[in-house]
């Protein structure tokens, strides 16, 4: 079996509000490993800690304790720069709102994401290219991205997650504003990704997703409750 | 609801807002302030300047007042004197020989003396005559300094109230006859002569006549300055001249009292004819227009100054209100991998492009009304060749430094609260 992609051991994350708040707990000992390829979802109630535990993923966040590797980089190891460089190069983010820049065009949206991860300007303009044909927006790359739909706008901040192909592809809610049949484009564009090796860890609430994942996490209160291969 | 307590309400949410954004209201309050005290101080210091440049032109004619003869008032009499006799031999005179006397009588006045220029008026070419016999620094002179050089004759009373001094002391001879000149400083190099306490031996030749140097000329404290200048008895260049049409009587007063003494004066020198005479109080129109032209750059360095750091404070506030409404943007770049830095180096740079392409439009408009106002006005524009270019570079440099602030709040965005920030 090869090694995990992403690996959390007891992870634990507490916000300690100033005065007389109490402590908030929002992760409780979680143990999580993916690996390439293959498809998690991890559901659960609101305020179960599904965002805290996507931060600290996405190493937007640092956990209390416990610890987080990944690709190989114990993330406690990692300076500031590194955790910056790792989001560049190791992980592709989708969130529920797409957060595509509207001044910008679609063209211009995706080589955000290229020329953060430092790719060579000669090689950018073939790189988007391939990745709108695959989502299905190359007769809108040059429009600008507030004039998308919204399923189309979801496409889009997929594109960008996908255009370096990361190892890994975090998704947080990715179809909670589209019908189905955007929702299904979507799970869709997420499977050839898998197909192609890249880890997909999606937060969702949605229970089709945790039929269509490999596996399906609950998140409970802080704690990641139960484990079931559903694939 | 009673209005009270409406507007109760509307103070306490107008308190909350200002205090949940504190710098962006510091920076907003800033802005207001340094305007509102930039209008201030632009009053303030335009009424300061000038009394200031009231202050110079006063000063410039507290002292001195120069009197000459009136236009047209030099051929009037010729062939007698102030006095009425008609001496034949006698040089035309509108000033009375004792013109010093009468000027010093007038109640503030502290010194007077006549001085005649020879240049342009016949033979004034200076030479060099004698050198001690076996001094080995005697020579020919500077020819090109020699033809610059101005003679001229006065009185002993002159170099008081001109406030220079010739030493070893002999200023009495000025008021004589004799053959004697002293030299200004500059006059003496060009002459070949050099400057000691014991000139004896050195002679000049003026038009033709030989004259022993005397001595050498020197300005005291403000005193006007004679360096370039050969003086000669007042009495010797008027005979050479024959008329007194180019003299000018200058009077040094007590601090304050020129403007009084400039009244008077003409009067008390000829009371018969005072309408031969005309007096002038500006003294030096060279250090006035210097003077004003200072206190007028200064005036507007300081209104130039409060504008930019009020332009650098409105580009801040700009920036942070910026930075607040990108901040999903930011965490979506944080997210992509951006770093801190790069973040911040994003509002840098806008920074520095604003300021820098605000600064090309100030210059050009700046350069523009100037054109516009002196063609209005029917004044010659000047302008220098480094106003086109102050503007873009003191531009980005306001761009970056007001920047600062915005940038480094940016790079501190939190990438996990800012992705979720709506």
């Amino acid at each position: 079996m090869t090694a995990p992609v992403l690996r959390a051991a007891a992870v634990t994350r507490t916000y300690a509000p100033a005065g007389d708040v109490p402590p908030v707990h929002a992760l409780r000992g979680v143990d999580l490993e993916v690996r390439a390829g293959e498809r998690v979802a991890i559901v659960g109630r609101s305020g179960a800690g599904k965002s805290t535990l996507l931060n600290i993923l996405g190493l937007l966040d640092e956990p209390s304790s416990g610890s987080y590797a990944l690709a190989g980089h114990e993330t406690a190891d990692v300076t500031h720069a590194g955790r910056d460089a790792l989001r560049a190069d190791v992980l592709g983010f989708v969130f529920q709102d797409s957060h595509v820049l509207g001044h910008r065009t679609v063209a211009e949206n995706v080589e955000l994401k290229l020329a953060v991860a430092r790719v060579p300007r000669a090689d950018r303009a073939a790189l988007v290219t391939d990745v709108l044909a695959r989502v299905g927006l190359t007769h809108r790359a040059g429009a600008l991205g507030r004039l998308l739909s919204g399923g189309e706008k979801q496409r889009l901040a997929i594109a960008r997650a996908i255009v370096t192909q990361p190892p890994v592809l975090l998704a947080d809610e990715p179809t909670g504003n589209l019908d189905g049949a955007n929702a299904d484009t979507v799970l869709g564009l997420f499977d050839e990704q898998a197909a192609r090796g890249t880890a997909v860890v999606v937060i969702t609430h949605d229970p089709r997703l945790a039929a269509w994942a490999d596996r399906a996490l609950v998140l409970d209160a802080g704690h990641l409750a139960s484990a079931v291969a559903v694939a | 609801m009673r209005a009270t307590e409406r507007w109760g309400d509307l103070v306490r949410d107008v308190v909350v807002e200002l205090s949940a954004r504190r710098s962006r209201s510091l920076l907003m309050l800033a802005a207001v302030a340094l305007s509102t005290g930039a209008l201030v101080a632009s009053v303030g210091v335009s009424t300061t300047a000038a009394d200031q440049i009231g202050a110079d032109l006063a000063a410039s004619t507290l002292d001195q007042v120069t009197v000459s003869v009136a236009q047209g008032a030099a051929d009037a009499d010729a062939g007698s004197s102030a006095d009425g006799s008609a001496a034949p031999d006698a040089p035309a005179g509108v000033f009375p020989g004792d013109a010093e006397a009468r000027a010093t009588a007038v109640q503030g006045v502290v010194a007077a003396g006549r001085r005649l220029d020879l240049s342009g008026h016949g033979p004034d070419t200076v030479t060099p005559a004698a050198t001690p016999a076996g001094t080995a620094e005697g020579g020919g002179g500077d020819t090109d300094a020699i033809r610059h050089l101005t003679v001229a004759g006065v009185v002993p009373g002159y170099l008081d109230a001109a406030q220079d001094t010739v030493d070893p002391g002999r200023t009495w001879l000025l008021g004589t006859d004799q053959t004697v000149a002293f030299l200004g400083v500059d006059a003496a190099k060009a002459l070949g002569v050099p400057v000691t306490t014991d000139p004896t031996g050195y002679a000049i030749s003026v038009g033709g006549t030989t004259y022993r140097v005397a001595g050498f000329a020197r300005p005291e404290d403000g005193g006007a300055d004679v360096s370039g200048t050969v003086l000669l008895p007042y009495a010797r260049v008027l005979a050479a001249v024959g008329s007194d049409g180019d003299t000018q009587l200058l009077v040094r007063t007590a601090p304050g009292a020129g403007a009084g003494v400039a009244g008077v004066v003409r009067v008390a020198v000829r009371p018969d004819a005072p309408e031969r005479l005309a007096a002038s109080q500006v003294e030096s129109l060279a250090s006035l227009r210097r003077g004003v032209s200072n206190q007028l750059g200064r005036l507007g360095a300081w209104i130039g100054a409060f504008l930019l750091a009020l332009t650098a404070l409105l580009i801040a506030n700009a920036m942070v209100v910026a930075v607040v409404a990108r901040t999903p943007e930011i965490g979506l770049r944080r997210a992509l991998g951006a770093s801190r830095p790069a973040v911040s180096a994003v509002f840098w740079c806008e920074g520095a492009v604003t300021g820098f392409l605000g600064g090309v439009a100030g210059s050009a408009f700046g350069l523009t009304a100037t054109v516009a106002v002196a063609a209005a006005n029917d004044w010659s524009a000047r302008l220098a060749p480094w106003l086109a270019v102050v503007g873009p570079v003191l531009g980005a440099v306001v761009g970056i430094a007001a920047s600062a602030y915005p940038a480094w709040r940016a790079g501190r965005v939190s990438p996990a609260l800012a992705i979720r920030a709506d």
